[in-house]
């Protein structure tokens, strides 16, 4: 093995030719590859012993690669490294991407006024050698009077070469008077973005003629103040989509807001932000009509007076977190059957507790169904494995029972008339079983003896108790439900 | 045909296979459809129709060795199939990404050889990750990279923040008149004080002076360039009129108070780029370094020269005629005063 590692090193030496027949033979016999293990074992230890030489690859590198190496690092730390040797010295300066972050957050954070972090960048745009821009990613507060700088340093960048862009600029507290830079226009009408992420205090504005990016394919927003669809209509080969609607939502009170999802979409996050006391306005339309949808993941709690919704066969992921009135209630149910092909299937508190309300109605079943998430607002067995009835490929589920500890008694749901299957068939797939919240009611324990009695295949089964339950009482679960004969025989029980 | 002989010998393997050569001239087969994932190959095969047999065997790369190439067909052989989420992807790819940086830079250059785009991103971040938050001393330990670089050239980068003429004239004319205005109250409080106070006051600064010569130079011995200013200096020196421990002083005192003002000044703008708690901040020392006078245009250093002229002048002249001149900028000099204070350069040498 060591001397085919030595192999490995091209230079031409009289003992290559004599492996060369070894090595296409267990090359040949074995699939082709020396087991990965234990070629790195091999490398390890090679680099370990003492008198390896220390042979500096990385100089044998093109410049270019060099240079890319270098496109993935902050622009500091891609500066900095201009004094490590004689051929890192302008390797910099060649840069096509800038990374420049001067948020609380970031390790490379000037502290002491964005003033030091200004000329920072004036210097970089001025030393630098390459002439265009390919990705340019800038976080930070704009101090009083520099507006003009920051838009100046947008507008150098902006260029039939532009491919990202990513603005979080935000202003310093107890700025009075206008609190929001203007996106200069060439951002908007660039024929070469493709990803745009716009964050904090930019205000969107086109003045003759509408957004227009042809090449834009991931778009994220999160803006004070934006009329999503102003940006949306000129997307028309948009894939991943993430819109963030704050209190400001809609821009223009006179218009109604619509918001209408381009049809080439394939990821859509479409996010409430939830740290607002009053009142948001209705959503007047909603059109999610986008039948190449993978991924999607809604927090909504605005009212939707109208909502359209395709089929999305497609769909591998759904996460839904939407509260809605008894009245638009409907559109949900629409969603959940237009979900039927997804995956993964996630549904958190306020969606279980709008559909439990729901009027009756006839759950799709989720034939490829295998990870299924929910947070019940109460425990009933029945109702779950009705539900299990719809699933039957399911591998993964996890409950999260968010019933207050109390003495009430659960009422049936009235919804969700299921068809009645066969009832061994229900969880013949399932292999992981995770319950949080677990409060031992005799329900709960039904329900999981169910699991561990039916399930054949179970290979993992997670009870998180109830945080109000004591240590005795968890070693209590744990005995009886160990007791229960399972029908699979490498079923783990955990309780925690 | 060796393919036909295999297709007899295992029929269960209806897979197509390419040849392929690697650098140290041995050949391989591979599976065509895991192959083809290298767009180099991919285009080889197409374009070219190579690597059906074992004589027209695909000649990759000198940079594709037969270990590397293992490690090029495991990943695609992984990303190929079609049906992998990108959690199992991602995880795929961190645990792909764990060996040696020699190995890492080898297979990136094998990689980029073979055009195979996402390998080269995948090794590329890996090794920026390597690089990232770590000290010159560290990052030159892991890649074995030669230390070959100067103390001086180390610091350039810094000085080239302000390595534009322009930026640096203004500094030393706001320098200059710094001075000048700091001059001009001295020589109020000097006026102000008895005759007397000079004479020793004269005394001390001869001292002063005569040591701190002696002391410059033998700092200023490693940098020639400032050696050469002192002595332009000190030739103004001697061709002034009144060679009084004044002027002297004041020349002398020029020329530290123009070290640390524009120390302040390149200081504030240079520390933009390192500062002091960062991992990668190398030293900052501020010797007479950025006033080079080798950088500026012979243009604009005679400007210089007759301001500096101008200046010791001024110095030189009457006392009525400085008093006028101060009673006239009294306004200027209240004004600009509060200004000054606020560098801390009165501060340090008043």
């Amino acid at each position: 093995m060591l001397c085919m590692k030595r192999f490995s090193i091209p230079n031409k030496s009289s003992s290559i030719g004599s492996f060369i027949p070894s090595f296409t033979f267990s090359v040949v016999s074995s699939k082709l590859t020396m087991p990965k293990g234990k070629q790195r074992k091999v490398e390890e230890e090679e680099s370990t012993r003492k008198g390896t030489p220390k042979i500096d690859l990385i100089s044998s590198l093109p410049d270019s690669l060099l240079c890319h190496i270098l496109s993935f690092l902050p622009t500091r730390c891609a500066m900095a490294t201009s004094v490590l040797a004689r051929r890192w010295r302008h390797l910099w300066k060649d840069l096509l991407a800038l990374d420049l972050d001067n948020s609380k957050h970031s390790p490379y954070y000037l502290p002491g006024g964005t003033h030091r972090f200004i000329a920072f960048v004036n210097a970089v745009f001025a030393q630098r050698k390459a002439l265009r821009v390919e990705k340019l990613r800038l976080a930070c507060d704009i101090p009083r009077g520099e507006k003009k700088t920051i838009k100046t340093w947008i507008r150098t960048v902006v260029g039939p070469h532009l491919q990202e862009m990513y603005l979080d600029l935000s202003f310093a507290c107890n700025e009075f008077g206008d609190r929001h830079i203007k996106l200069p226009e060439e951002v908007l009408t660039s024929a070469s973005l493709e990803s745009l992420v716009l964050k904090g205090h930019v205000f969107l504005t086109v003045y003759d003629g509408f957004v227009d990016l042809p090449s834009l394919k991931n778009l994220e927003l999160d803006l004070n103040y934006v009329d999503p669809d102003f940006v949306l209509l000129g997307c028309p080969v948009l894939e991943n989509l993430k819109l963030t609607l704050h209190e400001s939502f809609p821009l223009n009170a006179s218009q109604p807001p619509e918001i209408y999802m381009p049809v080439s979409l394939k990821r859509l996050t479409l996010i409430q932000d939830d740290d607002i006391e009053e009142d948001i306005n209705d959503i007047e339309d909603l059109v999610i009509d986008t039948p190449l949808l993978e991924y999607l993941s809604i927090t909504l709690w605005a009212r939707c007076l109208q909502v359209s919704i395709s089929n999305y066969p497609n769909m591998v992921e759904a996460h839904l977190d939407i509260d809605q009135d008894k009245e638009q209630v409907g559109w949900m149910l629409e969603l959940l059957k237009a979900l039927r092909q997804t995956k993964l299937l996630d549904l958190k508190l306020s969606t279980m507790e709008c559909l439990l309300v729901a009027p009756a109605f006839e759950l799709p079943e989720f034939s490829r169904l295998l990870n299924l998430e929910l947070e019940i607002p109460y425990f009933n067995s029945g109702f779950l494995i009705k539900l299990l009835h719809n699933c039957h490929m399911l591998q993964v589920l996890t409950l999260h029972n968010r019933e207050k500890v109390s003495t009430v008694e659960p009422e049936e749901p009235n919804c969700w008339t299921l068809p009645m299957k066969d009832p061994d068939c229900v969880i013949s797939h399932l292999k992981i079983f995770e319950f949080k919240g677990y409060q031992d009611s005799a329900d709960e324990h039904a329900f999981v003896a169910y699991l561990l009695e039916r399930g054949p295949i179970l290979k993992t089964m997670k009870i998180h108790a109830h945080r109000s339950l004591g240590l005795k009482y968890k070693h209590r679960i744990r005995q009886e439900l160990s007791t229960i004969p399972r029908s699979s025989k490498t079923c783990k029980l955990k309780v925690t | 045909m060796s393919e036909i002989d295999m297709a007899v010998i295992k029929p269960e393997m209806m897979k197509s296979y390419i040849w392929l050569q690697t650098s140290d001239g041995s050949i391989q087969q591979v599976e065509q459809e895991i192959a083809m994932f290298c767009p180099l190959i991919c285009q080889e095969i197409i374009t070219k129709g190579m690597g059906s047999s074992k004589n027209s065997a695909i000649s990759l790369p000198q940079q594709v060795t037969p270990s590397t190439l293992s490690l090029i067909l495991d990943y695609c052989r992984f990303h190929q199939v079609p049906g992998r989420s990108n959690k199992e992807r991602k995880s795929h790819d961190e645990k792909f990404v764990r060996m040696g940086t020699n190995r890492l830079c080898e297979l990136v250059s094998a990689a980029d050889s073979l055009q195979l785009r996402p390998l080269v991103d995948l090794i590329s971040r890996a090794l920026a990750r390597k690089i990232e938050g770590r000290t010159p001393e560290e990052i030159r330990e892991i890649f074995h990279l030669p230390d070959d670089l100067t103390e001086e050239e180390k610091l350039e980068p810094l000085k080239n923040i302000t390595d534009d003429p322009r930026i640096r004239l203004l500094n030393r004319l706001y320098a200059k008149k710094r001075k000048e205005l700091k001059e001009r109250e001295r020589l109020k409080n000097v006026e102000i004080e008895e005759e007397r106070v000079d004479e020793r006051s004269v005394d001390d600064l001869l001292t002063f002076i005569n040591g701190n010569d002696r002391d410059a130079k033998a700092v200023k011995t490693s940098k020639s360039k400032k050696k050469n200013r002192k002595k332009k200096d000190q030739q103004k020196n001697s061709s002034l009129k009144d060679n009084t421990a004044l002027d002297k002083k004041e020349l002398n005192g020029h020329d530290t108070g123009d070290q640390s003002s524009d120390g302040n000044i390149i200081g504030e703008t240079s520390n933009l780029l390192y500062e002091e708690d960062g991992t990668f901040s190398p030293k900052i020392d501020f010797d007479d370094g950025d006033l080079d006078d080798d950088g500026i245009e012979p243009a604009i250093r005679e400007k210089i020269d007759r301001e500096v002229a101008d200046f010791a002048r001024r110095i030189n002249s009457d006392w009525t005629e400085r008093m006028q001149d101060f009673l006239t900028s009294g306004r200027e000099r209240t004004s600009t005063f509060s200004a000054t204070n606020g560098n801390g350069y009165l501060r340090r040498h008043a």
